[in-house]
């Protein structure tokens, strides 16, 4: 018997164990009424107004605590990063260089950043050679104790809306990554994978720095974490996914899971060929798992690989919702139930957040729409 | 083996040249830069070299990268493999009679940034015989109009990462359509599908940037 109806807190977490609940939980990713709170991102353009009152009132609230020390760089004294901006050629874009000191000599990188909150990019990565990468690792590390109050603060601000998450950041290929650019990373992978190696274990071993602070001051119980989309096939082959990624991973989170904590995954990609490592690593949750073209797995194939040992959050692609009409994101969330609902460990879920920094009716529609249709077919009977 | 399988090897395997340490299992042995020298030294025909050698040896990276068998490293690894034998040849085929195949105009589209796909599609666009004129990221649709009449009968070439950069495509190949130009336009990218490719009008898409030399063949009229 299920009549009882759960809070969306207990609803969320109960999917996130794989467990039923009175119906699947919705997250409109990216979306939150919390907007603009400390260790949240910034609130959102106004036309977001409706879709925010709506996901407040009608979804799970799933959102992530960002600590400061989430970046993993050195608080130590002598670890000093100078920012300037200046005015560059890319019309809208401002030129941000970013200078680290280290006691092998400067390194820098250069960011393309929108004056419109536009996605940017990195035209110069910091690390470009083994020689950065000495100076890089020369760098003193010192981590900052964390101050977790705040996320109590949102916590209890929260209540029974949802589930709060501790936010581990990138994970450590999702870091080496970051600094060292994809192109890079895929050709050292064939060259330099020393290189690779000693990066990764030096962000590994920041990353379980956080972690334990995070364990000590008892915030959790659901960590998100992100990154390992770098690594997924067709970038990296499924053996380099498991040198790069799991190794590590599967160390960083282990104590989470000793704790009884759950791991919410956020990867692009093709997972197919890596699922088998996303359960052996311990993941809870996995968001997005998309459908060809965008990944190469279809939903009810997901399901039967991860059925009672990892949550699918997903996967109504972002995509659709700016895209098409309401008919369309209808039946889309009708056959995301129909193949992935079945016994719980399902979030209906868009495949990313919103990317303009608008939000036009025909999308506000569409996401009106997403959440009305996963209220009409998302019940447990 | 004979020399242009060699060089098609070469690229087939990411050897740029004798120094370099990759793959681990030829170290010492020549790479691209090397036996291309040969060939030239050899007089060797350099559209055979071109052909047979470099373009030859790319079409197979590409297919093994579709089936899956290769991933970005390998593919990046052969493209360098693949520009060291170009940077040879070029001032050898200046002034030859050998004819580029056509020309592509090629750039990511408005508002996005995003170029690994793209410069991928560029290179081995090259390979393939083709010039290639990069226009670079964050392309507007009225940059893609002028390059298209600057290049009569050069296929345009769009790229999108991000959804919502979809519609800047849209607008471009909008807007050569509206001043009836008849470049062919080929779209590809993370977030293009052939769906999308025929709803904007776009004359092909591609899913991966190995298919490009075929595709732009086809739309060209040349025969593979």
């Amino acid at each position: 018997m299920r009549s009882k109806i759960l809070t969306k807190r207990d609803r969320y977490m109960a999917a996130l164990r794989c467990e039923e609940p009175d119906r699947v939980p919705i997250v409109v990713r990216g979306v939150n009424p919390m907007f603009g709170e400390a260790g949240l991102p910034p609130s959102r353009h106004p036309s977001f107004a409706p879709l925010i009152e709506a996901t407040a009132e009608k979804t799970e609230w799933a959102y992530r605590w960002h600590p400061p020390e989430e970046n993993l760089l050195s608080s130590h004294p002598e670890a000093t990063v100078t920012v300037t901006r200046r005015p560059c050629d890319q019309e809208g874009f401002d030129e941000e260089v970013k200078t680290f000191e280290t006691p092998q000599g400067p390194l820098e990188t250069v960011n393309w950043v929108s004056r419109e909150g536009k996605p940017g990019m990195t035209k110069n990565y910091l690390i470009e050679t083994l020689e950065d990468v000495d100076r890089f690792l020369s760098i003193p590390y010192e981590f900052k104790p964390l101050d977790a109050s705040n996320f109590f603060e949102l916590r209890e601000r929260m209540g029974q809306n949802g589930v709060l998450m501790a936010s581990i950041g990138l994970d450590p290929i999702g870091h080496v990554t970051h600094w060292l650019g994809l192109e890079t990373l895929a050709l050292w992978t064939l060259v330099e994978r020393e290189a690779i190696f000693r990066l990764l274990d030096e962000f590994y071993r920041r990353a379980a720095l956080l972690i334990k602070s995070f364990l000590s001051a008892q915030v959790g119980p659901v960590f998100a974490t992100l990154g390992m989309e770098q690594a997924t096939p067709p970038w990296l082959s499924a053996k380099d996914f498991q040198a790069y990624v799991t190794e590590y991973d599967q160390r960083l989170w282990a104590p989470i899971l000793e704790e009884g904590g759950v791991v919410h995954v956020h990867c692009h990609g093709n997972l197919r060929d890596v699922i088998p490592d996303f359960i052996g690593m311990g993941a809870g949750c996995l968001h997005p798992v998309e459908a060809p073209p965008m990944g190469d797995i279809e939903l009810h194939q997901a399901k039967e690989m991860l059925a009672g040992k990892v949550c699918i959050e997903g996967n109504m692609q972002l995509d659709d919702i700016y895209s098409k009409d309401e008919e369309f994101i209808r039946e889309s969330v009708r056959l995301a139930m129909r193949d992935a609902a079945g016994a719980g460990g399902f979030v209906l879920c868009p495949t990313a957040s919103p990317i303009p920094p608008v939000l036009e009716e025909k999308v506000l529609h569409n996401y009106l729409t997403f959440i009305e249709a996963g209220l009409d077919y998302g019940g447990y009977t | 083996m004979g020399i242009l399988t060699e060089i098609k090897d070469a690229v087939v395997r990411g050897r740029v040249d004798i120094k370099s340490p990759y793959p681990p299992e030829m170290a010492g042995k020549p790479g691209v830069v090397e036996l291309v020298e040969q060939a030239l030294e050899e007089k060797m025909d350099i559209s055979m070299v071109l052909k047979e050698g470099l373009v030859s040896g790319m079409e197979v990276v590409g297919d093994k990268f579709s089936s899956g068998e290769y991933f970005l490293p390998d593919m990046l690894m052969s493209a360098q493999a693949m520009k060291a034998g170009m940077s040879i040849l070029d001032p050898h085929l200046r002034g030859k009679s050998i004819q580029k195949l056509g020309k592509v105009v090629i750039g990511t589209v408005k508002g996005d940034m995003h170029d690994i796909g793209k410069n991928l599609v560029a290179v081995i666009l090259e390979g393939g015989g083709f010039e290639v004129i990069d226009l670079g990221i964050d392309v507007s649709a009225e940059a893609f109009l002028s390059n298209a009449e600057e290049h009569p009968g050069s296929v345009i070439g769009m790229s999108a990462l991000l959804t919502t950069t979809r519609e800047s495509m849209r607008a471009s190949v909008e807007l050569l359509r509206e001043k009836g130009l008849s470049n062919k336009i080929i779209v590809g990218g993370a977030v293009v599908t052939q769906a999308f490719a025929d709803e904007i009008g776009a004359d092909a898409f591609t899913k991966d940037a190995a298919k490009a030399v075929p595709l732009v063949k086809g739309l060209l009229g040349i025969a593979s």
